[in-house]
């Protein structure tokens, strides 16, 4: 039913390779000895139903999760927000996990139940969202009182103080301190998903995520508090390779494999973007769920359902590549961790492309300690500043002055948290916290750090100067600019879609 | 303004925006169909990259999934056909031969069933004892209410019982209804609302249990209409029997805008 993903290496009989950047898609010839990296791709299988129910029955260690439940409890059920799972999944597993949850706790007679997005710093969910997450039945049954909320990272009256480190005061959601029992259901698509810090950095205070996973940030301390005082358990949903249906098929299809109605699809598509505005992008790939495998469902505490989903989905992602790559090349799909809704800032970009894309290697980057990131994406100006208004400030204000992330993090984050102004907007109107946008900042320095270039074809040369990399206008250019420091016949490595892929460098 | 930018990406200096132009839309077209048939074969495709050759032969297959009929779930196709469907507690998609048992109350509701139902069922509607007896899912439907739906509900229990077949209660609910106006294209106004909702499975040896476990089971999923799926299955509301009235009642109160308070939409953001 599936196929392992693979690296192809470009000869002459391979055909122009599809390349995304945002929601323009384009066919890009790759020079001689290119590796291209494949993922797996297959007919979506797997049944959730019957592997929750059997996940439920036998967790990995401890007691069945019917066991567990009484009469009069005070139950929390936590779940992953939308950056977890995009594109859109047409089924969420998360519906089904909290369906079954729910199920068995009304028939334990658990009456006090609240569901909580642990969206952290991100931002907060909407009805629509919750009911795209969760589905009818349980957005409707909790939605009308408080009983269904997103986590908010900066309201007093939800957080509780639980411990104390380097003088910060280590902050956690209220309900889920309080709670008898805590249930932490995750999507696991990429290595960072689950566990112990997909929980921590979901549920606390803006400060204590600061603390935690900000600048030379040390999360041990706030996770011990957190293992210390939270009763959580974790139910983990593990899913393969997204697949696109319908007109969009060629996106998920190898490129020898088109089909003559997916190569209409594909010339349609081209000749649409370039004819409509930005939004059609967004309207052509945006709100079009896709389906996924089901490789597997697991529960457990935190650590041991992290450890399990990870190794199974490593087991069906990894894919060998030779050595470490001179140039890393990706482009960027419109609809990603850093933005789920489509509308993502050029900061999102940049933070998909080098933290994201660079780190699918692990341990052992793609490309090598001086070698360069070349990304196809706009970098533009038109996205949403209702959500991602402190990272337009950021771009517009923080960067021109300064990129140090020393200097940034001791002289504009203080201000931008303690803004009321984008406190409210992170609170009252599903703005991203002002913290996010630095936050995305500071996960980019080991990538630049490492790299010699980081060039972005097609991009805005202002805004790609502002932060710091080269624009190019097309990918032979963006060559010619990375052959400066790395010669002429650089090795390349191209990273089809850095979507349900991992990379191991032999 | 500390650092310093090349002069053409100085964030400082005013920016002119270019003077409008026409745009051709056809432009790099050609380009684009020269890319897209490079190594095309007519009649035998693309030749396939050397390394794909050398992989098993089953790894060279495309296994991508066909788009099947979930046509109705898509929210673009849904609203040209002025029906936006979604579907809940549906627990498994597997081929596996069952009964579907649903509550209909006019033929555009079993339309919407017909295009909502797992593809992956392959379900039939005639010579529905052959059916089951060569493992295929079949589809039963009724207007639970009406005075024949004792009877058909008991045929499909047996029919279930003796090829030893789950029944999978389905019952279609639209939420709202629109008239039909007279307007060239539809707009987002004249969208209805329809829930196809499934319950758990049921099986037993005994058709009498099997029948009286359906009625009780769509019984709760009409339940959800007037409170919610928490408030079912914790048991707060008692499900109510079918109550038997002419289709034009259950219409008109079912689609009272007074009727549920639950059904409104508050603002999560405190």
């Amino acid at each position: 039913m599936s196929r392992p993903g693979f690296a192809l290496e470009v000869d002459e009989r391979t055909p122009p390779t599809l390349v995304r950047s945002a929601s323009d898609v384009r066919l890009e010839r790759f020079s001689l000895g290119t590796q291209i990296v494949y993922p797996p791709d297959g007919q979506p299988w797997g049944d959730a139903v019957s592997a929750t129910a059997e996940a439920l029955a036998s967790p990995i260690a401890g007691k069945p999760w019917t066991a567990r439940l009484w009469s009069g409890m005070r139950l929390t059920i936590t779940f992953a927000d939308i950056s977890v799972l995009t594109p859109p999944a047409a089924d969420d597993p998360r519906r089904v996990v909290v369906e079954q949850l729910l199920t068995a706790a009304a028939e334990a007679g658990v009456d006090d139940v609240v569901l909580i997005a642990a969206t952290g710093l991100r931002r907060r969910l909407g009805p629509d969202d919750m009911r795209r997450l969760l589905g009818e039945r349980v957005s409707r049954s909790f939605a009308s009182d408080p009983r269904l909320t997103s986590h908010d990272a900066s309201d007093d009256t939800t957080l509780m103080t639980i411990g104390e480190s380097e003088g910060v005061q280590i902050r956690f959601n209220r309900r889920v301190v309080e709670s008898d029992l805590v249930v932490h259901v995750s999507v696991v698509t990429g290595a960072e998903h689950a566990g112990l810090d997909e929980f921590t950095s979901g549920l606390a205070s803006a400060e204590t995520i600061d603390l935690a996973y900000g600048w030379k940030g040390d999360p041990a301390p706030v996770r011990q508090v957190v293992s210390d005082r939270v009763d959580a358990i974790s139910v983990a949903v593990v899913l393969g390779q997204p697949s696109y249906s319908g007109p969009v098929r060629f996106v998920s299809s190898r490129e020898w494999e088109w089909s003559i109605k997916e190569q209409a699809a594909y010339l349609g598509s081209r000749r649409a973007l370039a004819t409509a505005p930005v939004q059609a992008g967004r309207f052509l790939y945006a709100d079009r769920p896709v389906a996924y495998p089901v490789l597997g469902v697991f529960s457990g505490t935190l650590d041991e359902v992290r450890q399990s989903a990870q190794a199974t989905l490593a087991g069906h992602q990894r894919v060998a590549v030779k050595g470490s790559a001179d140039v890393l090349v990706t482009g960027v799909p419109p609809v990603h961790a850093a933005a789920p809704d489509g509308d993502g800032s050029p900061l999102g970009a940049a933070w998909w492309v080098l933290h994201h894309a660079y780190g699918l290697g692990g341990e052992t980057p793609i490309v090598r300690e001086g070698g360069a990131v070349i990304a196809f994406h706009p970098l533009g100006d038109r996205f949403s500043t209702r959500h991602y208004g402190a990272a337009a400030d950021m771009i517009a204000e923080v960067l021109p002055e300064t990129s140090d992330p020393d200097e940034i993090a001791t002289r504009f984050l203080p201000r931008f948290a303690a803004d009321p102004w984008y406190t409210d907007l992170y609170r009252q109107r599903g703005a991203y916290h002002p913290l996010h946008a630095f936050h995305q900042w500071f996960d980019l320095q080991p990538a630049i750090a490492a790299l010699g270039d980081v060039i972005f074809v097609g991009a805005n040369r202002r805004t790609a100067e502002v932060m710091g990399f080269r624009a190019a206008t097309t990918y032979a250019d963006a060559l010619e600019i990375a052959s400066t420091r790395l010669g002429r016949r650089p090795a390349i490595t191209y990273v089809r879609d850095a979507v349900g892929v991992q990379v191991a460098v032999s | 303004m500390t650092r310093e930018f090349a002069a053409w990406a100085d964030p400082r200096s005013t920016h002119r925006s270019r003077p409008a132009s026409w745009h051709n839309p056809f432009q790099g077209a050609l380009k684009d169909i020269r890319l897209v048939g490079r190594n095309w074969r007519w009649g035998r495709g693309a030749l396939s990259p050397g390394d794909v050759e050398r992989l098993p032969v089953q790894q060279r297959r495309s296994a991508l999934p066909v788009p099947v009929r979930a046509s109705l779930r898509d929210p673009f196709v849904g609203w040209l056909r002025r029906v936006k469907v979604e579907v809940t507690g549906l627990s498994s998609r597997s081929g596996d031969a069952r009964v579907a048992l649903a509550h209909v109350e006019s033929g555009a509701d079993l339309a919407v069933l017909l295009e909502a139902i797992p593809a992956s069922w392959n379900v039939v509607t005639t010579r529905v004892p052959k059916a089951l007896a060569q493992g295929r899912s079949v589809l039963i439907v009724t207007d639970f209410a009406s005075p024949s739906a004792v009877d058909v509900v008991a045929q499909a229990a047996q029919l279930a019982t003796r090829f030893e077949r789950a029944v999978v209660p389905v019952v279609v609910r639209r939420l709202a209804v629109s008239p039909q106006v007279a307007s060239r294209l539809p707009t987002l106004r004249n969208v209805d609302e329809v829930l196809v909702r499934y319950g758990d499975e049921i099986r037993d040896a005994n058709p009498v249990t099997v029948a009286q476990r359906s009625f009780d089971v769509v019984g709760d999923l009409l339940a959800e209409d007037d409170a919610t799926w928490w408030q079912v299955v914790s048991g707060q509301v008692t499900s109510p029997l079918v109550r038997s009235m002419p289709a034009w009642r259950r219409l008109w109160e079912r689609t009272d805008p007074d009727r549920d308070n639950a059904r409104t939409r508050r603002r999560i953001w405190a």
